[in-house]
């Protein structure tokens, strides 16, 4: 699914904060990415959700070695990676329903199908009855919600969460990682992000370490290379 | 519906700003064109005229005038290159002094000169020296005015004002390049986050510049409208008053069919303009992204 090898990304001049990272994540895994804050757990997400590309090494995604994938190829593999962000980043200017089924309307899926998906992710997060509401009178809990929702609606292969319980009361945390969980046991590979290791230690899951620029696994470094 | 959806342009500040820029570009675009335009009419009716390049006249004398006429026609008939040579008639004559003294001026007991218009055969040049040697021998006060002397200089000196204002038009339409791309990086800056989102989710950059461009044609349109309505409005306010002067040596600067019709389409030029320019400041910005 993701294999990173001898990866590094700086940006411009400044000091690496990524430094020869390789790992190799299976299909239908799910890891939790910690690590102190500044470690660099943001950077190797943006670097698996395509939002930068590597100032060495090399990422192969689904199968594509993304150093040779044109830019224009890039899009449709991203459509198939769902996106926590910590900050939710939702549009203000939209409801909850028409952020929820963005990641749809931008890949140009007709409306009658986008209407049941919606509903569908709406029971599921439990904010039916904020369908029509814009995200400003929604609590932190329900605004990260909507950003999980839009996050799954188009059935990624792949979902990436960053510190997606940074902002949330614990008990509220838990259940959003179950959430993930769930998505998990119907073979959605998950990498979350977060600081809070004592969260991780609950759920049974594989846990990659990042600390000053590198990866590794139980004190172990991860490095799985071909 | 998607397109409409996804970013909130329609609340930006540009959103008021620009269709005031476009319509004020639009404005002095098309003043500067009518006039580059009207001028263009008046050099082509100038030039037409050039065509009977010449005119003798004999001043009015007390002795006969028909003997005169005749052997400035005999002495014309003998050079080559003279399509044919008519003499106004005093009635003629007065037509052409009547935008200098008046409609009703009817010359009174005036003594005219007459006039012999000469025309050349097309593309055929004439030794004026030589023509006026024989004239001067057969009809000793008859004078050759070659309205090439005055008419050329006239023509050159509207043609370049002609094409300074068309330079205008170009300078404007460069402003407007450079206001649309100032506003459109702007509202990119403004969105970045937005766009970001976007670009993540898979959206093609097509589809992100797909909203600058529909807002960018909607300012287009609305400025290019209100510019063009106040242009005409002051186009029809100068006419009123040029037609109350008595200016009978200013040029006439009319406008054809083709002219009102490109200046009709000015709104959709700018319209169009503003799309492409949006769309490339969009597509080069998203370029930057991974």
């Amino acid at each position: 699914m993701v294999r990173f090898q001898s990866v590094s990304l700086r940006y411009g001049n400044r000091p690496q904060v990524l430094r020869d990272v390789t790992f190799h994540l299976e299909t239908g895994s799910f890891h939790f990415l910690v690590g102190p804050s500044g470690a660099g757990k943001t950077s190797l997400l943006r670097l698996m959700f395509l939002a930068r590309r590597p100032t060495r090494g090399a990422i192969t995604m689904f199968g594509r070695d993304l150093s040779k994938t044109p830019r224009h190829e890039l899009p449709a593999l991203r459509r198939r990676i769902g996106i926590v962000f910590q900050d939710f980043r939702l549009l203000d200017h939209l409801t909850v329903v028409d952020n929820i089924a963005l990641p749809l309307r931008i890949a140009g899926i007709r409306d009658g199908v986008v209407r049941e998906h919606v509903t569908e992710l709406l029971t599921w997060v439990g904010l039916t009855h904020h369908a029509d509401s814009k995200p400003t009178i929604l609590s932190d809990g329900e605004k990260q919600r909507v950003a999980i929702a839009r996050a799954v609606i188009a059935r990624p292969s792949l979902l990436l969460a960053d510190e997606p319980t940074g902002n949330l009361d614990p008990d509220l945390g838990l259940r959003l990682t179950q959430l993930f969980a769930e998505l998990n046991k119907i073979g959605t590979t998950v990498v979350m992000a977060t600081h809070n290791e004592s969260l991780a230690v609950r759920f049974p899951f594989a846990t990659l370490q990042i600390a000053e620029g590198q990866v590794t696994q139980g004190g172990r470094r991860v490095a799985p290379l071909i | 519906m998607a397109v409409r959806w996804s970013l909130p342009l329609s609340g930006d500040s540009t959103d008021l700003f620009l269709p005031w820029i476009i319509g004020l570009m639009v404005f002095m675009a098309a003043l500067a064109l009518a006039f580059a335009l009207g001028l263009g009419g008046a050099i082509a009716r100038w030039s037409e005229s050039h065509g009977s390049a010449l005119t003798i006249e004999l001043p009015a004398a007390s002795v006969a005038e028909d003997g005169r006429v005749v052997a400035v026609h005999a002495v014309l008939d003998d050079i080559p290159g003279i399509a044919g040579a008519i003499t106004l008639g005093r009635n003629e004559a007065l037509k052409l002094l009547q935008p200098w003294l008046g409609e009703g001026f009817d010359g009174g007991g005036l003594p005219l000169p007459v006039l012999i218009d000469v025309q050349l055969e097309p593309g055929k040049t004439l030794d004026l020296e030589a023509l006026r040697t024989s004239l001067s021998a057969a009809v000793p006060d008859a004078r050759v005015e070659s309205r090439e002397g005055w008419l050329a200089p006239l023509i050159a000196t509207a043609d370049t004002i002609r094409t300074l204002a068309y330079a205008v038009v170009a300078l404007i339409g460069l402003a407007a390049v450079a206001t649309v791309v100032f506003t459109t990086s702007t509202s990119l800056a403004a969105h970045q986050d937005a766009i970001e989102l976007l670009h993540l989710t898979g959206a093609y950059d097509g589809f992100i510049a797909q909203q600058f461009q529909r807002q960018a044609l909607i300012h287009g349109l609305l400025g290019g409208l209100t510019g063009l309505a106040l242009a005409g409005g002051s186009y029809v306010l100068v006419a009123r008053v040029a037609a109350r002067m008595a200016a009978p040596l200013l040029p006439r600067l009319s406008l054809d069919p083709l002219g009102l019709a490109i200046l009709a389409s000015l709104p959709l030029a700018a319209a169009g303009l503003a799309t492409i320019v949006a769309r490339l400041t969009v597509l080069r910005a998203l370029s930057r992204l991974p």
